[in-house]
């Protein structure tokens, strides 16, 4: 436990302020809209904002310590440097989006156009998931934060802006990060949300290959 | 005026030498071709005046582009002023004499011009693929690049000054996710779903000049824009980006005080 | 004991690769080594694949019988390592304790009483008990460096690998933390690569000197110093003109009756006033790598 805490106040305070800032945002505007709106802004947060905090969190998660060198030379295998990385950016995604849920249970907005319990965590979840991994693989593919959250940002702002294309290709939708909230009850989503978790795995895969080249990093 | 071309000439050739992002740019790009291949050439059908068709033609093209290329601008260029504080650089800057106007200005534009290459680049081979394909007057690649110059231009000037100036008081990683989401807020969200500013002359989409200069409008229910919008638009954009430059040398000159 | 056999390390490929080792054999047993050698010449290559975190391209590397070619080679070193880097970085928003704690808990003292004890012990060692509890960015360069050597014994580790440990410490840090290597070395391995060739000279008993990838020497201190016995001159320049070509100048003094040049060269022929001078292991050094 309290190497996690030391994880965090040492170069990861932003991790956690940022999404809550962004969540306080969106609450806000929850407030300030009525009706369906407010439907639309929990399903613009859950769904859009969070896979976004997620990968742009994690892009700069494992290169911007700046005691890497010293964090090579210690026993630790390099799974458990992702697992921590990615579990502490992943954690407070989570923290923020159940926050922000029981905020939205408490004002009443019904969020069954999302599906059960289970079904509407999904939603945010998966994407999230890919996301976040892409953003550290790519990092550390291109040995460069920048390059992981150019990757993320300009998947990010792809997709969102071409939902509606990438929605009717029957094979591109697969790979739509906001498929699972576009159409959270139809049958498509469960392919959609199999296919990202598949393309999580492989890049968690390929993220722990290339951590444990560590000369490359240094 | 050879300091700041020092500076020029450094800031673009560091700026443009980034292979990573290099290839997730012409990734992304090439995913562009495959889409617009994907939806097929309408162009034939548009005869009737050829060169109007040409430019509207290439008005889309760049403002497809314009979708994403600027996020991929802002997240690259958004370390290009706080490395210096990182590798200590700055310190070595200003025992020199070089000052922060010069330093700044020299900075900005080449960055600005680095990521303006790769777009012309991008931009010619697109409008090069095109005119081979689909047997259109070479004259389309001249149409594109003025393009580029009226829709895209001004959105990376403005998106480089924003860039290189607000990291230097958050951490870059926060600008960046926060510059990715206004990306899509300012310039391609509805007003009916959330308050945003893209109806209106701060949009830096590229839409307003597409319209006016080009004619062209790739949603029906786009409103008209008159030339004079257009211009002031753009004016706009340039306005805000001086004002970010403006407030970033002040910045600089208020913390070399402090130090 | 560290075995090197025949070790090539090569960055990078096609024209572009940059060789930082060529075949450098080496044998060290417990104790203080040291390692010499201008910028460039591979030593922090060579301080790097024998922690772990670089990889050798050919060549064998076996540290305390385990092979470094295996993750869990590797591994094991990894577990008896205090390491401290050239380029070392630290979190400046964690205080000099905290650091220390850390990278214990990430070294595996997994058993809080102890690492407690352990982190309040070297922190005392490197003088900084005082400013323990401050945080780490308002350091000088100094302190920062006390910091990573605090962190590099928190373990107390079997092999001690330090890049230019004693880089940024005044003069009486640096004597304590010389004195502090030596001590530690009577039952570990303790390896030292710096440019101060005094540093060497005052605490190893064996060394190499590394030259471009190549060893260029290997030997005890004493020999490489006898190595330029007879080619070490004073010359007194009344007009200050320069020794010519050929001589190495290692010092030079503005005094009443001239300039004083130390130099170090084969032919001192055309200088009668030259005066024969004991060498150090300065002027060995420079013989060597002339």
């Amino acid at each position: 436990m309290s190497r996690l805490n030391y994880t965090f106040q040492a170069f990861q305070k932003d991790h956690f302020w940022l999404p809550v800032a962004v969540m306080g945002l969106f609450m806000l505007i929850t407030l300030l809209m009525t009706g369906d709106r407010q439907y639309s802004v929990v399903r613009a947060f859950l769904g859009f904002t969070l896979p976004l905090l997620a990968g742009g969190l994690s892009a700069y998660t494992f290169l911007e310590d700046s005691a890497l060198e010293l964090q090579f030379a210690t026993k630790r295998p390099a799974w458990k440097m992702i697992a921590e990385r990615l579990g502490l950016v992943l954690f407070v995604i989570v923290f923020v989006s159940l926050t922000f849920q029981l905020f939205i249970q408490l004002l009443g907005v019904s969020l069954s156009p999302l599906g059960n319990v289970f079904q509407r965590q999904l939603v945010w979840f998966v994407p999230c998931l890919t996301t976040l991994v892409l953003g550290g693989a790519v990092s550390l593919m291109a040995r460069n934060s920048n390059g992981g959250m150019a990757a993320v940002g300009g998947l990010w702002i792809i997709q969102i802006l071409l939902r509606g294309w990438f929605a009717r290709e029957p094979v591109w939708r697969n790979v739509l990060l906001f498929y699972g909230v576009m159409d959270p009850l139809g049958q498509p989503r469960i392919l959609n949300q199999i296919t990202l978790t598949v393309f999580s795995l492989l890049l968690l895969v390929a993220a722990h290959t290339l951590l444990k080249k560590q000369e490359r990093y240094i | 005026m050879k300091k700041f071309l020092g500076v020029l000439r450094y800031e673009y050739s560091m700026s443009i030498r980034r292979r990573s992002l290099l290839v997730i740019m012409f990734l992304f790009a090439a995913f562009f071709i495959y889409l617009w291949a994907d939806a097929g050439v309408q162009f034939q059908q548009r005869e009737d005046d050829i060169t109007q068709a040409l430019l509207a033609e290439a008005a889309q093209t760049v403002f497809f582009l314009n979708l994403f290329f600027p996020v991929i601008v802002g997240v690259s260029s958004a370390d290009r002023a706080v490395r210096d504080d990182k590798l200590g650089v700055r310190e070595i800057l200003r025992s020199t004499g070089l000052g922060n106007f010069v330093h700044v200005l020299g900075k900005y534009f080449g960055v600005a011009f680095s990521m303006l290459t790769v777009e012309l680049v991008i931009v010619i081979l697109i409008s090069t693929i095109l005119v081979t394909l689909s047997a259109l007057p070479l004259a389309f690649v001249l149409y594109s690049l003025l393009a580029v110059m009226l829709i895209s231009a001004p959105a990376i000037f403005f998106v480089t000054a924003f860039s290189l100036a607000c990291p230097l008081v958050m951490p870059v990683r926060v600008y960046q996710i926060m510059f990715t989401g206004y990306w899509y807020w300012g310039n391609y969200l509805s007003p009916q779903v959330l308050p945003t500013v893209s109806n209106t002359l701060l949009n830096a989409s590229g839409r307003f000049p597409m319209i006016a200069f080009f004619g062209e409008k790739v949603a029906t229910n786009w409103a008209s824009v008159s030339h004079t919008e257009a211009v002031a638009n753009i004016l706009i954009l340039l306005g805000c980006a001086a004002l970010a430059l403006t407030a970033m040398i002040a910045y600089l000159n208020w913390r070399e005080k402090r130090a | 004991m560290i075995e090197i056999k025949n070790l090539h390390k090569t960055y990078g490929s096609g024209p572009k690769a940059v060789t930082a080792l060529k075949g450098i054999d080496l044998s060290i047993e417990q104790g203080m080594y040291g390692l010499l050698g201008p910028n460039g010449a591979g030593k922090t290559t060579l301080m790097r694949i024998l922690a772990g975190i670089v990889h050798a391209s050919a060549g064998s590397v076996w540290v305390n019988g385990n092979d470094m070619k295996t993750d869990q080679g590797r591994r094991q070193v990894k577990a008896q390592l205090g390491y401290l880097p050239q380029e070392l970085g630290l979190y400046p928003d964690l205080t000099a304790r905290q650091f220390v704690d850390y990278m214990a808990i990430l070294k595996g003292v997994d058993d809080p009483q102890l690492r407690k004890k352990r982190v309040q012990a070297v922190l005392e060692m490197v003088s900084l008990l005082d400013v323990a509890d401050r945080k780490i960015k308002g350091y000088s360069g100094g302190m920062k460096r006390r910091v990573g050597i605090a962190q590099a014994l928190v373990n107390n580790p079997r092999i001690l690998i330090v890049d230019e440990p004693t880089a940024g410490l005044d003069p009486e840090e640096r004597i304590r933390f010389r004195n502090l290597l030596v001590e530690l070395a009577a039952k570990r391995f303790v390896l030292l690569s710096t440019h101060i060739v005094g540093d060497i000279g005052q605490t190893c008993r064996n060394m190499t000197v590394l030259s471009k990838g190549e060893v260029r020497y290997q030997g005890n201190p004493a020999e490489l110093t006898q190595l330029a016995k007879d080619h070490v001159w004073t010359i007194t320049s009344p007009d200050g003109a320069k020794p010519n070509a050929g001589l190495t100048i290692v010092s030079m003094q503005h005094m009443p009756e001239g300039v004083n040049y130390r130099v170090v060269g084969a032919d001192v022929g055309r200088y009668p006033q030259a005066v024969q001078e004991q060498p150090s292991l300065e002027d060995g050094y420079v013989w060597l790598m002339k």
